[in-house]
């Protein structure tokens, strides 16, 4: 009887713990990351005294935490994966807003630019059209400004949201660390025995802390887990967090740089960490961000460039030759502020058409430079000056083997970029030089408008007639001192004559002693030689030879679209694999409360009927009392 | 999914997702709809986004083209409207030269003559003085400020010979004017090759009625000088070379005499010493040929020689008008040409940007009859999608204990 009042109470208590576990389950069916539990039941045997083998009841062997490992793990993959795409993905969408909206974008002020000079091509003695001209350099100058503003913020916004994300990757090391002591000592007091519920917790962290950064994890025999980022750097080891933060990168003032421990064995990790809000920032600064600079940077400096030639090769109302239309800052370069040497270096551009859309770095050997395009890799090594991609890069001070330098070429042109000139007079809309046919010809030759080809010429603007010796024959004579200075040279109709840094040509049949004149232009208000040269710049393919301006631009745009879609699609396809990550592992682990309330009733109708038992025995005791009685 | 359990708070938040996604879906198409656009982003269409940049430039490139078009076009119709005013009084002055050439015209005639051609050569400064809308000159070239015909200094252009050019289509530029110096004064005077005249001191009637340059022979660009010797013999005198190439040659009154390339018809009776030149042709502005119209109106000339002189040089004046009226119908069929050809890039121009805005509406506009239908299902999708919601929500066990 005892017996049986014992094997009730053990009902009693299991039925009971059972209970508890249920309602414990039914009340974290909201709660994230946790894991259902189940009840492991198991029969008390029975003291083997009489010769019948009866057992005493039952017994919980182990609460049980349902949790499939190898799903987790997916999780926590899926999960950085998502989450670095996502963010790549977030971070382009505002540039791609941004360059859609047209107060921001460079085409239409282009446009502008180019159709007010051909409007002052129609009067160009006109100060109203030429102060149009002006004004409008002045807008595509700013534009440029704005938007390399724009590009600088988002630069910030990636440092600001690194920081944060370094900051929560830290703290949660810190946690994860801490629940790795705790679940070592409670696992090695309970023997066998999970602490379900700190497991869930360490979990949970691990998942947060996936959304951050690519992680991968090991799980050491006594409960606790280590963490692993990058290629094999140890975040959390046991109990311990290693320190990571952010200092500013040592090549380039703007950037940051991550790095894990400190002081003398602190690493940097920037260029191996993948995965994450880290990894997508990473991502997209350095496919999305940096080169959309450098390309905006370089049609800056091709647009000044080539509009500044132009204009020096024309005249002003005055006659004055034309000065530069666009200014741009020069390179700049820093130096690596772990640099031993006291070397610096300086850039200049002296070909804007050989320029690519990159940045530099440089590393001295001891010997020599090796120049690296930050864009593709591929190197130049030689000593200083060196001469790469337009660029002649001179070297002041001494350095130091293995010392580090970055040359920004291009990046940071365009928020550099000013119109120059305020005064419509000197808009230089004439041709520098003024061709004529002497009326007193008795051939018809003509001949044509010259064209500067060499505003540097020394002797561009000396006169110099074209006179016919014969039918075939023609001198170049100095229209001030009369000397012949190239004399005798072979006619040929339509041949480009190129002298003192000018290019004409003659047409019709001549006959000797007629005469043409190339002179510096005077009165010249109503012409628009130099006005309609610099409106053809709008159509050239001066950009690496096949893209206009425009061109340069619309491909730029369109590159930050593309990588908007592609990043779109991607986080799409990812969040439908994090999704079915989640999805298998909530198909383990999750909570259905059907099944709870099943439990429940189940276990409560076994806890009744162990109540049962003990009210049987106790009527059984009864009985035999009243026997005796 | 059909071994694995469906835990209960991931049910209800796959919904929240699905619900979200289809909201999401619904916004985009509502922003098509109202902006009228599929592509409101560089990344709604990436391989169409620089297309549609360069389009957007080549538009507005048109339209410039166009004003360009419309400028030049006015330009050209304001020269037009000069040049067939200096058509119209040329006309009147050769007529004038056609009745001062008459033999019975005495002084007051003449006079009077004169008088009505210095009125039409004033009206010719004007015209050639003439400034378009902006106030520029239309005949000083690019030198637009400058007025580049004076009657005080008769012979002299003060403008520029270049001319302003216009773009007015792809690689497509027009003159949108002529130089003076191109209108009135490279017009070639004589034949065009070469010109006569007789000496003014001839005392014979001997005068060149015909020239031109002799079949086969081109004109060698040289001076030459009929020298009579007697009053039917003659020296031909190359003075350009100083050779006399013909000696003592036999004169008939009617008769050609060739040399280095040219034919001379001569009439009348020569004297000796008389002499009559051929030279070559030059250029001779408008009004320095007026101007020798209104001189020979002021002879009064007496004697056979004079007479004959006046002949001769009224009938080279009339060649000289006449060459002037061929070049300024020349330049008006040319300015009728420019006209054409703005006329046809204008079209051109019109049909292209015709063209860029069908296919930017291809490549960007949305079709507004298929988007209202995409979100007509899409809405309805999430209706349900949210009426489901309401009905799984309610589906638990619990509510039968």
């Amino acid at each position: 009887m005892t017996d049986i009042l014992n094997t009730g109470k053990s009902a009693l208590f299991a039925f009971q713990k059972a209970l508890a576990t249920t309602s414990h389950n039914i009340s974290n069916v909201n709660t994230e990351g946790f894991s259902r539990q189940r009840v492991d039941l198991e029969a008390i045997p029975g003291d083997g005294q009489s010769a019948l083998y009866i057992g005493s009841g039952v017994r919980v062997s182990d609460v049980r935490r349902v949790n499939d490992e190898f799903a987790s793990a997916r999780v926590f993959s899926a999960t950085s994966a998502h989450a670095q795409q996502n963010t790549h993905y977030q971070m382009a969408s505002r540039l791609d807003n941004l360059m859609a909206s047209d107060g921001i974008s460079i085409a239409p002020t282009l446009d502008t630019f180019f159709n007010a000079i051909q409007d002052a091509n129609i009067d160009p003695s006109s100060s109203a059209t030429r102060e149009v001209v002006l004004q409008s350099a002045e807008q595509l100058a700013n534009r440029f400004q704005s938007l390399q503003n724009q590009l600088d913020d988002t630069q910030s916004e990636i440092n600001e949201r690194t920081v944060e994300s370094v900051k929560m990757v830290a703290e949660y090391a810190e946690s994860i660390a801490a629940i790795n002591n705790t679940i070592v000592g409670i696992q090695g007091s309970l023997r066998s025995q999970q602490a379900n519920d700190l497991l869930d917790q360490r979990d949970q962290l691990i998942t947060k802390l996936s959304e951050h950064i690519d992680i991968s994890t090991v799980n050491q025999g006594n409960g606790s887990l280590d963490v692993y980022i990058g290629k094999g750097l140890s975040l959390v080891s046991s109990g311990v967090a290693q320190s990571f933060s952010t200092v500013r990168d040592s090549l380039y003032p703007e950037r940051l740089q991550i790095q894990i421990g400190e002081g003398v064995s602190a690493v940097s990790v920037d260029t191996n960490l993948q995965g994450g809000v880290i990894g997508g920032l990473n991502t997209f600064a350095t496919e999305t961000l940096h080169p959309a600079m450098q390309q905006l940077g370089r049609l800056s400096l091709s647009l000044a460039d080539q509009l500044n030639e132009q204009h020096t090769r024309g005249v002003d109302i005055d006659g004055v030759p034309g000065g530069q239309l666009f200014g741009v800052a020069d390179p700049q370069s820093f130096a690596s502020s772990d640099n031993i040497g006291t070397a610096t270096i300086s850039g200049r551009i002296s070909d804007t058409s050989e320029l690519v859309a990159t940045d530099y770095v440089l590393r001295f050997d001891g010997a020599n430079f090796t120049a690296t395009r930050t864009a593709d890799g591929s190197q130049v090594t030689g000593s200083a000056p060196l001469a790469i991609d337009g660029l002649n890069l001179s070297l002041s001070g001494t350095p130091a083997a293995g010392d580090s330098f970055i040359v920004s070429a291009v990046s940071r042109a365009a928020g550099s970029m000013e119109a120059l000139i305020g005064d419509p007079n000197k808009l230089a809309l004439a041709s520098q030089l003024n061709t004529n046919s002497e009326l007193q010809n008795i051939g018809e030759s003509r001949i044509s408008d010259a064209q500067v080809i060499d505003a540097e010429a020394i002797s561009l603007t000396v006169p110099i007639d074209i006179r016919f010796s014969s039918s075939s024959r023609y001198d170049l004579v100095d229209a001030t001192t009369g000397t012949v200075v190239s004399g005798n040279n072979i006619y040929v109709e339509g041949q480009d004559i190129d002298f003192n840094g000018w290019r004409v040509s003659i047409s019709g049949n001549a006959i000797a002693g007629d005469t043409h004149n190339i002179a510096p232009s005077s009165n010249a208000k109503g012409n628009n030689g130099n006005g309609l040269s610099l409106s053809a710049l709008q159509n050239a393919t001066n950009i690496d030879g096949i893209q206009s301006f425009n061109d340069a631009y619309g491909a730029m745009v369109s590159r930050v679209g593309s990588q908007t879609s592609t990043a779109a699609s991607l986080t799409e396809s990812l969040e439908s694999l994090r999704s079915n990550a989640v999805d298998r592992q909530q198909a383990s682990q999750g909570v259905n409360l059907d099944e709870e309330a099943i439990n429940l009733t189940r276990y409560q109708q076994a806890y009744q009927a162990s109540a049962q038992i003990i009210s049987t025995a106790d009527e059984m005791f009864q009985t035999i009392l009243g026997a005796i009685r | 999914m059909i071994s694995s359990r469906m835990p209960s708070n991931l049910l209800i938040a796959r919904m929240g997702t699905e619900i979200v996604r289809q909201q999401n879906e619904v916004a985009n198409i509502q922003e098509q709809i109202a902006s009228g656009k599929k592509i409101n982003r560089p990344s709604d269409g990436p391989s169409h986004t620089a297309h549609i940049i360069g389009m957007e430039e080549a538009y507005s490139q048109l339209d410039q083209y166009l004003r360009n078009s419309s400028s030049a076009e006015s330009q050209l119709a304001l020269e037009e409207t000069a040049i067939s005013g200096v058509t119209n009084a040329l006309m009147r002055i050769r007529d004038l030269s056609l009745s001062a050439n008459s033999g019975v015209v005495d002084d007051a005639t003449r006079s009077a003559i004169g008088a009505e051609v210095q009125q039409r050569l004033y009206e010719l400064y004007d015209l050639a003085n003439a400034k378009d809308s902006f106030g520029n000159f239309l005949f000083s070239g690019s030198d637009s400020e400058t007025q580049p015909f004076s009657a005080s200094n008769p012979g002299v252009y003060s403008g520029s010979d270049d001319t302003r050019k216009l773009n007015v289509g792809l690689g497509r530029q027009i003159d949108t004017g002529d130089s003076g110096a191109d209108v009135y004064m490279r017009i070639r005077n004589g034949n065009g090759s070469f010109q006569h005249s007789a000496n003014a001191a001839n005392i014979g009637t001997a005068i060149i009625t015909h020239g031109s340059e002799s079949s086969g022979g081109s004109y060698d660009y040289n001076d030459y000088e009929v020298r009579f010797t007697a009053a039917n013999t003659f020296d031909v005198v190359n003075t350009t070379s100083g050779t006399t190439v013909q000696t003592g040659s036999t004169y008939t009154d009617g008769a050609q005499i060739s040399f280095g390339g040219a034919a001379i018809t001569v009439n009348g009776t020569p004297e000796a010493g008389d002499v009559l030149h051929v030279n070559p042709a030059s250029n001779q502005d408008i009004f320095t040929t007026v101007n020798n119209f209104v001189e020979l109106m002021q002879r009064s000339p007496t004697t056979a020689g004079e007479k004959a002189l006046m002949q001769q040089d009224i009938s080279i004046l009339t060649i000289n008008i006449d060459s002037a009226l061929d070049h300024l119908n020349t330049t008006r069929s040319s300015i009728g040409a420019r006209l054409n050809s703005l006329d046809t890039s204008r079209a051109e121009n019109d049909s292209i940007k015709l063209q860029i805005e069908r296919t930017r509406s291809e490549i960007e506009d949305v079709d507004i009859a298929d988007a209202v239908t995409r979100l007509q299902t899409q809405a309805n999708s999430l209706e349900i999608l949210q009426q489901t919601f309401t009905r799984i929500e309610g589906l638990s066990l619990f509510n039968y204990m």
